[in-house]
């Protein structure tokens, strides 16, 4: 009970958190969008638009990274749809602060609109956790890689969140500041459950299920349970995502993302919350800080480059880069 | 009805290209255990390797069957040294990583052959030319029978017989199916794994390459994108079959096509992607195995 008040807590204190962030970073900074369509604000001095954007992605990319480690490392439960759920919460979180709280303060409007998408996320994550459980390694894989996939052309069939056009117009409230707050607590509320009896528990599910059951452990219960974390947080990313943007389509949650974020963890090391981090950031980083060399040569090289490292990785350090190792400050002791 | 048949006759030319993608994926399945990602985009440098090939190599022949034989000569040949370099240099050096680097390893090739394929063969899609003399046929009561589509099921007939005898009736084919029982077991009793693995690549890329260039013909406009839907499917396809058994790919691979073309025509084409994912979702928690697969369930 203490760890989920504690819980509890940091996710009030998120709030809080952003709140304050929001007026020491000022008022002025509410509208993203015209950041970069406007004359520079006061902000960009710091920090030029496009860096800013990119360090957004890459927070993202950490949190969709480190919720999966939870389902792929931890557990060793194979899912490959992870971008589905971060679909669900970018278009819930969308429709709910569209058509609900279009005026709403920004307080509200990030409460609504990140728990709104993590439930939803959480839901789904719930059904297809419990309906998939019967199925264990590659076929897992593949059952989620297509829920993901379903859950994408169904939003692409929904006029109303704007079908193959994309949604449009979604009130950017979302600022460096509280997705690097929300990234940090991720990351925490993840370490916590990972060093905690549940995530032993998980760890045991992940080497032997069988033996872990005979321990007095519920598999069962304990999957349901990392699905709906997994893809609460996964629905959070996407509602960051929708409200960083300010513009979602579907072409953004196709099963490439999922593999991305796959990728992004075994770069690192499965089954490290570390190397899920360092993953995202090496992944992200990578393909922009490149574009350099595409002015220089003039050819769009950097996605085959980027391809290549992920392969020569793969082959010169199968355990990925961190192996099974942790960062001091995250590390259990 | 006749709409019904029209829709049938377009379903198995559909079917029978991704039956000949699906038999690669089911083949390296059975072999290495390996969801080969990158196996849509051999398909699609096969169809490209056929379209350099009209162009530069025989820019003046007449569209017929002849020529159309050749140019799935090439892509097969060209296909299949694809397949080749990435089996020897990504997927060898990981035989004995855990399964899920070798999965990342082949995500990363088909990236790889992705964005490659548009530095090499430019982004923009480019249009197929005909390779074969083409001739619609009014069988009556409004079916037209496009002899295109005749000529495509047929050659992945043949392709396909070809391969059912290369499994069941060889000494090679023998030793392939060792390796599916038992990779290690067949290690043992002499069985030179690492060339039958090969020898597997080669078979499934020169199938995928052919595939290529019939869907082509099928579809004349190419661009370095088109592996990704395709190869899905047909990897959906093989699934649904039983993944690792040849004859189950090609009956899932011709349902899919089928059911496919009737969501397409019935009800709604923006469904049809979605469509061969339902079925296989439905195939895997009704009957994990596939139609045809063995009824071992992979359970803890």
């Amino acid at each position: 009970m203490g760890k989920i008040n504690k819980t509890f807590l940091l996710f009030v204190l998120f709030f809080v958190g952003a709140v304050c962030l929001n007026f020491i970073m000022g008022g002025f900074h509410l509208n993203l969008a015209a950041l970069f369509y406007e004359k520079p604000g006061r902000f960009t001095g710091l920090i030029s638009p496009y860096y800013y954007s990119v360090m957004i992605l890459l927070l993202i990319n950490v949190i969709l990274s480190v919720s999966l480690m939870l389902l792929n490392g931890l557990t060793g439960l194979f899912t490959m749809g992870h971008a589905g759920f971060m679909a669900i919460g970018a278009y819930c979180s969308a429709s709910v602060v569209t058509f609900l709280f279009p005026d709403a303060p920004f307080v509200v409007q990030l409460i609504a609109g990140s728990l709104s998408a993590g439930i939803a996320a959480g839901v789904v994550g719930f059904l297809i956790g419990t309906s998939c459980l019967r199925l264990a390694g590659d076929y897992l894989g593949m059952v989620t890689l297509g829920f993901g996939e379903i859950i994408r052309i169904v939003f692409l069939n929904i006029d109303a969140v704007g079908g193959a056009r994309g949604m449009t117009d979604i009130p950017v409230y979302m600022n460096l500041g509280s997705v690097f707050l929300m990234t940090i607590i991720i990351i925490i509320v993840i370490k916590r459950i990972s060093n905690g009896r549940l995530g032993r528990a998980m760890l045991a599910i992940k080497e032997n299920e069988m033996a872990a059951n005979m321990m007095g452990i519920n598999p069962l219960n304990i999957k349901v349970k990392a699905f709906v974390i997994s893809s609460f947080m996964a629905g959070i990313a996407g509602s960051f995502f929708a409200h960083s943007e300010g513009y979602i389509s579907t072409q953004t949650f196709t099963f490439a993302k999922s593999f991305e974020v796959i990728a992004m963890n075994v770069v690192g090391g499965l089954g490290s919350l570390s190397g899920a981090i360092m993953g995202a950031g090496i992944l992200t980083v990578l393909p922009e800080a490149l574009r350099k060399v595409q002015d220089v040569t003039g050819l769009d090289i950097r996605m085959v480059i980027y391809a290549l490292t992920m392969i020569l990785i793969m082959i010169l350090r199968p355990q990925g880069l961190m192996g099974n190792k942790e960062w001091k400050w995250l590390s259990s002791k | 009805m006749n709409e019904f048949i029209q829709h049938t006759i377009n379903g198995l030319a559909l079917g029978s290209i991704y039956a000949l993608v699906a038999l690669g994926y089911t083949m390296v399945f059975g072999v290495l255990q390996l969801i080969n990602f990158a196996h849509g985009d051999i398909f699609m440098v096969g169809s490209f390797i056929g379209l350099y090939f009209i162009r530069y190599a025989i820019p003046n022949a007449e569209p017929s069957i002849f020529t159309a034989i050749m140019v799935i000569i090439a892509a097969m040949i060209g296909s299949a040294i694809v397949g080749v370099i990435i089996e020897k240099f990504a997927y060898r050096p990981l035989r004995k990583a855990p399964r899920i680097n070798i999965l990342i390893t082949a995500i990363g090739v088909s990236l790889f052959l992705e964005y490659g394929g548009q530095l090499v063969f430019g982004a923009s899609p480019q249009f197929f030319p005909d390779i074969l003399p083409r001739r619609l046929i009014d069988v009556g009561g409004d079916i037209i029978l496009d002899s295109n589509q005749l000529t495509i099921f047929v050659m992945s007939f043949v392709l396909m017989q070809i391969l059912s005898f290369l499994v069941f009736k060889t000494q090679f084919g023998r030793s392939m199916r060792a390796i599916s029982h038992s990779l290690e077991t067949a290690n043992l009793i002499g069985i030179n794994v690492n060339k039958v693995i090969l020898i597997t690549f080669i078979i499934g890329s020169a199938l995928a390459g052919a595939a290529g260039v019939l869907y082509g013909v099928a579809y004349p406009k190419i661009d370095p994108l088109l592996g990704l839907l395709p190869g899905l499917k047909a990897f959906i396809a093989a699934v649904l079959g039983g993944i690792g058994n040849i004859t189950g790919a090609v009956i899932g691979a011709i349902i899919l096509g089928l059911s496919e073309t009737y969501v397409a025509g019935y009800l709604s084409s923006t469904y049809r992607d979605a469509l061969a994912f339902v079925i296989l979702i439905i195939v895997l928690l009704v009957r994990p195995g596939g139609l045809l697969g063995s009824k071992k369930i992979e359970k803890v």
